[in-house]
């Protein structure tokens, strides 16, 4: 099943001018889960999100949302 | 597809690839159970002796099946490739100094009595596996367990040698020297303890062009048995003298109960016996048997080990060995080929 989920991490990335790698370290995932979730090709976990909207500052919601809405 | 042929010596990354590997280990496990399924139901049909003529190619190529339907089910993924470090423990002074120990042990083992050689050199290359893969378990400590598993116990030098390097052109290159080494190892260690001192000498005879090692008790112990005194024993040598070792060749007959006729056969055995006088073509031997309850009293007149010689005349032409002791006192109980 396709993942349903969009994400705008790569922008919220660029306006830090992170790379991916110092993201996925900052975040204990590997560059590539980065890539997968940038190109929406990954569902990441609650916690990944969770840890995701931390490091952001943000909320989740303003980072994942569902394909449907 | 290949790019992830070896998914499963894998430890996850991270909980994306950790559910990417869960999938291909699921699709895996479905492969090999319809192997299964469609193998036992092969074996009702066409019978069960498939199984027992064919089986120990069915299970590898059932893992093959699983792994290639593991690594179809990454075909698109992308994973993250690290080095993984080496755990650089045990440290090399430590597999040094148990490397060395066991030497050591061989060495001590061989010194009591060279007929145990074997049992050392063979002892030693059991130790040299353990080690190496003790030393394999440790260094690939970023794996998974069933990896770890596969590279210690059955490819543990192979292993270590990949490991090795981080360069991936001398990858192979060391593989090979690592397995080249574990093979040569227990030879060199062979030949080293061959060459000391020992309770026991050992000769060589030559055979057809071949070199065979003869182990010899003699009653001199240890280095009172001068290197000198090692004798090289000279296959076809019949210029015998008095006090030498002779190989010969004896008949024997042998009843052998074939069918429950009883048939007697005669055959030729290599015999050890000890030059006790020459006379033209013939050749008295003592061919004691060498009882130990008799070592000290025949040690004082330098003879062999019984009191009571059994002696045994034999034409010179039976004489396939010679060799030639002369140390004072170098009373010979038995040889021993191997």
């Amino acid at each position: 099943m396709p993942p349903n989920i969009l994400s705008n991490l790569k922008a919220l990335r660029l306006t830090r001018q992170l790379t991916q790698e110092e993201l996925g370290a900052a975040l204990g995932v590997s560059r590539q889960t980065i890539i997968a979730l940038e190109q929406n090709r990954y569902e990441p976990s609650l916690s990944l999100a969770l840890r995701c909207a931390h490091y952001f500052h943000t909320n989740i919601e303003s980072i994942f949302s569902l394909i449907s809405e | 597809m290949f790019k992830h042929f070896l998914w499963f010596i894998r430890k996850p990354a991270d909980e994306r690839e950790t559910a990417l590997l869960s999938a291909a280990y699921q699709r895996a496990l479905v492969v090999l159970w319809f192997g299964i399924i469609v193998i036992w139901f092969f074996a009702r049909v066409a019978g069960e002796s498939i199984i027992s003529s064919q089986g120990i190619f069915i299970l590898p190529l059932l893992l093959l099946l699983s792994i290639l339907a593991g690594a179809w089910t990454l075909r698109d993924e992308e994973l993250e490739y690290k080095n993984t470090k080496i755990n650089r423990t045990p440290s090399l002074a430590a597999v040094a100094l148990i490397a060395g120990l066991l030497f050591l042990a061989a060495v001590g083992l061989v010194y009591v009595n060279a007929g145990y050689l074997w049992i050392a050199a063979i002892g030693f290359t059991i130790a040299e596996l353990a080690l190496g893969a003790y030393a394999t378990w440790r260094w690939t400590a970023g794996y998974t367990t069933h990896a770890r598993l596969l590279g210690s116990l059955i490819f543990p030098f192979q292993t270590l040698g990949y490991l090795s390097t981080d360069n991936r052109k001398y990858r192979v290159s060391y593989m090979l020297l690592s397995s080249f080494w574990f093979l040569v190892a227990p030879i060199i260690i062979a030949v080293i303890l061959l060459s000391l001192p020992s309770h026991t000498f050992v000769g060589y005879l030559q055979w057809d062009g071949y070199l065979v090692p003869g182990v010899f008790d003699s009653a001199l112990k240890g280095n009172q048995v001068p290197a000198s005194h090692r004798v090289i024993l000279d296959y076809r040598d019949t210029d015998v003298a008095v006090g030498d070792i002779v190989q010969y060749n004896k008949m024997v007959n042998n009843i052998i109960d074939i069918g429950g006729n009883g048939e007697m056969h005669s055959g030729i055995n290599e015999s050890f016996g000890r030059v006790m006088a020459t006379n033209g073509e013939d050749v008295t031997l003592d061919v004691s048997d060498g009882e130990s309850q008799s070592v000290n009293s025949a040690l004082a007149d330098g003879v062999l080990l019984t009191e009571e010689h059994h002696t045994e005349v034999i034409p010179k032409s039976d004489i396939i060995a010679t060799a030639i002791i002369n140390a004072p006192g170098a009373a010979l109980a038995e040889a021993i080929l191997w």
